[in-house]
């Protein structure tokens, strides 16, 4: 009986080929990546199994600073985070530095105002997933939300930004399901969120429609996401398929098909993410914040919690957060 | 005696939580499929709707960091193909390894 489970078991995993552990930078793929227009490198060099990405290090970021207020709440202010955020990156940080933290970095040494700082990266970057706990009305999280992103000032960057900001509040708050809280949040914006919203659903019914050849494709996700937006012919000879690549313009029906798709598993979701590749880090905090609101922390495996390394750090920090300190230490699983 | 159950927000969420728990351990420790059936049916009726509202901050927090985790290893790799090869090939490793330590602490039964 033994044999036979686990013959099936390693049989049925090789199979499916699916991300199942945390892994290492370019583990298994000779240490590096491939970043197009950037070439093979190891992106993240000190990092090791179970770290964050620089996406997922920024939220960490955010967390440590906003704790550090935990008796005096108030509105996100920039310039009270920027010592932390100049003392990490210069001491320690172990991921890629993007080119939009490069460039505000400079503008403040150059003594550019707080409410000038900035690039016009249009690739979005969620870094908020913890003010969730701190502030209590959409207002604030959405204020603070775009003031995390104090690195970018593209548009697209922005309007996705706040977007995710306020469905992931509404399915705190409101209790709605992640598909609804999308829908309700894409009919109150403009006309730029509703295409792309709605390009993503149309794409999530390409692809599990059975009569439908994406359907059948083996890379179905790989090919629905590089199906949703252009191809940018960069360095002449690797054209970017931007559906996979940082810009909103990819990275937000990108998140929302991985999340109306996969909605009723964050773990499912997140993984099959990461098979697709590209800036797959950045459509990551927005499924994770996402479907993780919406199961809540009781829906992430025993392993995924042990081996995540900034866990034991992260809840010692998120539980002193005036939304989450009185209930602190009775729910543990 | 008869004792009524209401099954309101607060009890339907302690179900889903306990019945998750349950299920890890359950799998954990490969009891008759028979228990995680009747899991499974009873986290059914709890839907991530009951979940409580900390659980859920806490878990917009921590599914943003265990997905970002999950894409580090992959993180710009633009070619799909070469993903799968490569976890493919971590993952028949992985089972090989835990093919034997099953066969160590089982003591030949394997």
């Amino acid at each position: 009986m033994l044999i036979y489970f686990t013959s099936l078991s390693l049989s049925n995993t090789i199979l499916d080929g699916i991300i199942d552990e945390y892994m290492a930078p370019g583990e298994a793929m000779g240490g590096q990546t491939h970043g197009v227009g950037w070439g093979a490198r190891n992106y993240h060099p000190g990092t090791k199994k179970g770290d964050q990405t620089d996406y997922g290090e920024y939220n960490v970021l955010v967390l440590e600073h906003l704790a550090q207020s935990v008796d005096n709440p108030h509105s996100f202010d920039v310039s009270e985070f920027i010592p932390l955020w100049q003392k990490r990156l210069t001491n320690g940080w172990k991921q890629w530095v993007c080119t939009q933290t490069k460039q505000t970095y400079q503008q403040i040494q150059q003594g550019v105002s707080v409410n000038s700082l900035g690039g016009n990266s249009n690739a979005m970057a969620l870094r908020y997933s913890s003010v969730f706990a701190y502030y209590s009305s959409e207002e604030e999280v959405v204020d603070a939300a775009r003031k995390t992103m104090f690195t970018h000032k593209e548009r697209t960057a922005i309007l996705g930004n706040q977007f995710f900001a306020k469905v992931v509040y509404r399915i705190i708050h409101n209790n709605i399901p992640p598909t609804k809280a999308i829908k309700e949040v894409a009919e109150e914006s403009g006309e730029w969120i509703q295409n792309k919203v709605q390009q993503a659903f149309d794409k999530v019914h390409e692809a599990i429609d059975p009569n439908n050849e994406l359907s059948k494709q083996e890379f179905v996700d790989d090919l629905a996401l590089t199906s949703m937006a252009r191809l940018w012919d960069v360095g002449k000879s690797e054209p970017i398929k931007v559906g996979k690549a940082s810009p909103t313009e990819g990275t937000l029906p990108g998140a929302i098909y991985f999340i109306v798709k996969y909605e009723r598993s964050l773990i499912e979701a997140a993984k099959a993410n990461a098979m697709v590749g590209g800036d797959n880090a950045s459509r990551a905090v927005a499924i994770g914040m996402v479907l993780g609101a919406y199961h809540g922390v009781g829906d992430i495996p025993e392993k995924f919690r042990i081996g995540l390394n900034q866990w034991e750090h992260s809840e010692a920090l998120l539980k002193t957060f005036p939304l989450l300190r009185d209930s602190a230490g009775n729910d543990e699983l | 005696m008869t004792h009524e159950l209401t099954l309101d927000g607060h009890n339907m969420s302690a179900i889903y939580r306990i019945s998750n728990k349950l299920l890890i351990n359950n799998m954990k420790t490969s009891l008759p499929s028979i228990t995680c059936l009747a899991l499974l049916s009873i986290r059914g009726f709890a839907t991530a709707s009951d979940v409580k509202r900390e659980d859920k901050i806490r878990g917009a927090y921590f599914g943003a960091l265990v997905a970002d985790a999950l894409c580090l290893g992959s993180h710009y790799e633009y070619d799909a193909p070469k993903i799968k090869q490569a976890y493919s090939e971590f993952v028949y490793l992985y089972c090989l390894l835990k093919m034997v330590c099953i066969k160590d602490v089982t003591n030949q039964r394997y």
